[in-house]
């Protein structure tokens, strides 16, 4: 289980990944006469058409080839709406402080400025802040960004509300699609106040995360930005070629992984995407539970249920035992788990996302090692250990700390098996890294092979 | 989910998608839609080449779920091997680029490209003045760096570089090299005038070109940019493929994404992370998996392979990385189709054989039009790649009976001469003992 936090790690089936590499879809060059790539149009026309069906959007365009990219597209496509309105003066982007951090980045590179607008004390967007960021920029408000669900992991009562005022001062509305693991078969950004979205394939549509790419964003928008969405040169569709320019270098982005996606959605149909969304959302609510006499969950919807995703608030703890997040996440590793996201969005806290690709007993297993670790924690608080020389500073635990010299204040067992002997067990190669070595020396490449020496 | 989803964006009624299919039949359909498609024989360029990528590479790593199902390595205690993947990558680049510090984060090398215009912006405060980009520099290169600079507020201007920088300030340049034409231009002179104006030089390069030819950063340039798409990523259509960036001395801190670093565990062993850590989480994202594609060893024999298989029919003792294909004054043998390729009908020795090797379908290469560079009559130029080295009979046989002829160009010398080889000869470390 990997319980990434806002970045729905689910399960790549292999149907889905095995056509990548059939000659068909390999080997073909991306300035192929258009006759010759008439598999790859279908394919795309299925894929857009479908995207465009799960959102509520009008039109889908497939050539970003990253989430930051489809952000980019579809920011470029609301400057292009307001340009053509003769609104020149519609450049500022409004940008909730929950969002994520490639949001803001994205409205700089599309030529807009950016003004952050508040969170309330539950999480969400501050409408009185809103409101009046809304009034004050009423004639060159451009767009806001939202993420939806939050990437507080809750959905919020207030987004129609929310698209109201934003569209009643003559912005747009921008819903990242980080989270429509949470809507899909549920509700439609298209359909409930978004102009504008970008989709990731490499989390909703199960293209593999591959250690961080390749991802696809697809550029989403309803009715009026349908024409300033990405055209390319030398695209195969004549109508596409003038427009707004290329985001990405090929006409179709990284359309060899695009099988992956529509594999997913032929082998689901609408009502397994849909049961997969409340499997998801069932999986977090879940976790949320189990946790939450160990770890305060800090935000939840209206009424209590958190949505896909839930972050657990490990600040209090921090404060009264000196134990850190940090710790936290790399003594997951010695009880064989990879780290939920750490500190986002609120610093020290994790973001747990177990997706509806768990079954229970990995859930469990992930909950009873957390349910474990708070004990840790506890012991620490208690004074049996010092945070400095408890096995959760010294975590992850290396079979070199194992075999070598023992001078901690815990056993062996305790620092390597702390559920118990288990043949599974997985050795981390290195042990707890300092990062900030690295960085005051910055080397990015091979060190020589005496650097290896013992 | 009635408890959770608020009641007012709740959508009516099911998706309208198509019912859903077993695994077998959906693989069934995407054979049918892969079958739909005709690679041909690819060899119009433009920063795209058939490559073969080794079958151990594609069944190890491709498609090897622990490569390619994992998160980016934020964690990087349990990422070892795949940071050390990484840092490989980074030290083939910068060892082929010329540059001391490369990153593993970009998508293509159009957005490549338009990083680097930006990352000059960030970190050379001085210049000002429009972005000029080589009028050789591959088609959606320039455009894609058009995109991103109307959005923000840079001018674009796009010159003809054969006869040097154009006239007044700019705050940046950008050279193919070798360019989009197959022509090798050496960018010392642009170089040193664009350091003389205060300006910073970014060099997009193919990157098996640089095993022949001398490295940019060694002639001056502050960036070099590129795909390494031909070291064994298939074309996939246009991606997803590994793009590159390597900078000099003062510019790492400016880098788009996080490179892989060296730091120490806390036995005080090296290790491998994420460095500059003071950045977003949420980062630019790195094309993880097709970064380990490529295996540094045999990428200079590829590079001679590759000139080797054009040089062969080409004049004596002429030196060059990219032939070009002109073809003389015969009629009737015209391309077809729609879009950038065109399909040109071959008349194949052995036809009936030539239909058995390609599914009873039409041969021929693909190739392009180019438009003339400074003369009168349209080129096509021929992009070669170590795929084609198989074939290369094959091809040889139906571009005779075209009555094709290669025209070789002499390039200085001196570019090629001093080419470099891998000051890491082996690529990766060896395991600790």
């Amino acid at each position: 289980m990997i319980p990434l936090g806002s970045c729905t790690m689910k399960l790549n089936a292999t149907t889905e990944m095995e056509p990548v590499s059939l000659p068909g879809f390999a080997d073909l060059h991306p300035f192929a006469p258009a006759e010759d790539a008439a598999g790859y149009r279908k394919l795309i026309d299925d894929l857009e058409g479908w995207l465009a069906e799960v959102t509520g959007y009008d039109r889908v365009s497939i050539q970003p080839n990253a989430g930051s990219q489809g952000e980019l597209a579809g920011l470029l496509a609301i400057r292009g709406f307001h340009l053509a309105n003769g609104d020149t003066e519609r450049t500022v982007c409004l940008i909730p402080s929950s969002a994520h951090g490639t949001n803001a980045a994205s409205a700089v590179m599309a030529g807009m400025k950016v003004v952050v607008v508040k969170a309330a004390d539950d999480g969400s967007v501050d409408l009185d802040d809103l409101q009046a960021a809304c009034e004050k920029h009423s004639d060159s408000l451009a767009a806001i960004m939202v993420t939806y669900p939050s990437t507080h992991g809750a959905y919020e009562d207030s987004i129609t509300e929310l698209c109201k005022i934003v569209h009643g001062h003559g912005g747009q509305v921008y819903v990242d699609g980080a989270n429509l693991n949470a809507l899909l078969g549920f509700a439609k950004p298209g359909e409930f106040g978004g102009d504008v979205s970008h989709l990731n394939l490499h989390k909703t549509f199960c293209i593999p995360h591959g250690g961080g790419g390749p991802g696809v964003g697809p550029v989403a928008v309803q009715g009026t930005p349908a024409p300033y969405l990405p055209s390319h040169p030398m695209h195969p569709e004549p109508e596409k070629r003038a427009g707004i320019g290329p985001i990405s270098a090929a006409p179709y982005g990284s359309a060899g992984i695009l099988p992956i996606s529509w594999a997913y959605i032929r082998l689901m149909g609408g009502p397994g995407l849909t049961r997969a969304t409340a499997v998801a959302v069932l999986s977090a609510n879940y976790v949320a539970l189990r946790l939450a006499d160990h770890f305060p969950v800090l935000y939840r919807g209206h009424g209590g249920p958190v949505a896909h995703e839930c972050i657990l608030d490990v600040r209090g703890l921090t404060k009264d035992s000196g134990v850190s997040v940090d710790d936290v996440a790399k003594r997951l590793v010695d009880y064989g788990f990879h780290a939920p996201t750490m500190s986002f969005p609120v610093a020290g806290t994790l973001m747990v996302e177990p997706t509806e690709s768990e079954d229970l007993g990995e859930i469990d297993r992930f909950c009873d090692a957390m349910i474990a670790i708070k004990g840790e924690i506890d012991r620490v608080q208690a004074g049996e250990w010092s945070p400095e020389n408890s096995p959760l500073r010294h975590a992850p635990h290396t079979a070199r700390a194992l075999v070598g010299e023992w001078d901690r204040v815990y056993s062996r067992e305790v620092g390597v098996f702390p559920t118990g002997i288990d043949p599974d067990k997985y050795w981390p190669p290195v042990a707890r890294i300092d990062r900030a070595y690295g960085d005051r020396n910055l080397v990015c490449a091979c060190p020589p092979p005496e650097a290896f020496a013992e | 989910m009635a408890a959770a989803v608020p009641g007012g964006i709740r959508a009516d009624g099911d998706l309208d998608l198509p019912e859903a299919v077993s695994e077998d039949a959906a693989a069934k359909e995407l054979r049918h839609l892969a079958g739909l498609n005709r690679p041909a024989e690819a060899m119009i360029g433009l920063g795209y080449h058939a490559t073969i990528t080794p079958p151990v590479i594609r069944r190890n790593v491709l498609e090897d779920p622990s490569w390619y199902t994992a998160y980016t390595p934020y964690q990087p205690e349990i990422s070892q091997g795949r940071l050390e993947a990484l840092i490989n990558f980074q030290t083939v680049i910068g060892d082929l680029t010329g540059l001391p510090t490369a990153n593993s984060s970009l998508l293509d090398e159009g957005t490549a490209a338009a990083e680097a215009m930006t990352l000059l912006r960030r970190g050379n405060k001085k210049a000002s003045g429009p972005f000029v980009v080589d009028a050789d520099a591959l088609p959606q290169t320039i455009e894609v760096v058009r995109t991103r600079a109307a959005g923000m507020g840079i001018d674009v201007v796009v010159a003809d570089l054969t006869a040097g920088l154009p006239e007044g300030p700019l705050s940046g340049l950008l050279v193919q090299y070798p360019g989009a034409s197959g022509r090798i231009l050496d960018p010392r002179p642009l170089i040193e005038a664009a350091h003389g104006r205060d300006a910073l030089v970014v060099v997009a390069a193919d990157l098996l070109a640089l095993t022949l030819l001398e490295a940019p950063g060694e002639m001056g340039a502050d960036v070099v940019v590129g795909s390494s798409q031909r070291f064994g990523v298939p074309l996939f259509y246009g991606g997803p493929h590994a793009g590159f960036m390597s900078v000099s001395a003062g510019l790492e801190r400016h880098l788009p994404g996080r490179p892989v670093g060296v730091s120490i565990d806390a036995e005080g062993r090296p290790a491998y992370r994420l460095a500059l850590q003071t950045r977003e989480q949420h980062i630019p994202p790195r094309q993880g998996d097709l970064q380990h594609l490529h295996r540094p060893s045999p990428a200079r024999r590829r590079g001679f392979d590759v000139r080797r298989l054009p040089r062969s029919r080409g004049a004596e003792g002429d030196r060059t990385a990219h032939p070009r294909l002109r073809r003389p004054h015969r009629r009737g043998a015209r391309g077809r189709g729609s879009g950038t390729g065109q399909r040109h009908p071959v008349r194949h020795a052995d036809r009936a054989r030539a239909r058995s090797c390609c599914g009873g379908r039409r041969v021929g290469p693909l190739l392009r039009a180019a438009p003339a560079l400074g003369r009168r009559r349209p080129r096509r130029p021929l992009h070669v790649g170590d795929h084609h080295a198989l074939h290369g009979l094959q091809r040889a046989a139906c571009l005779r009976r075209q009555r094709w002829r290669l025209r070789d160009r002499v390039v200085d010398p001196e570019l090629g001469g001093a080419a470099v080889g891998l000051p890491h000869p082996r690529g990766v470390r060896q395991p600790p003992q």
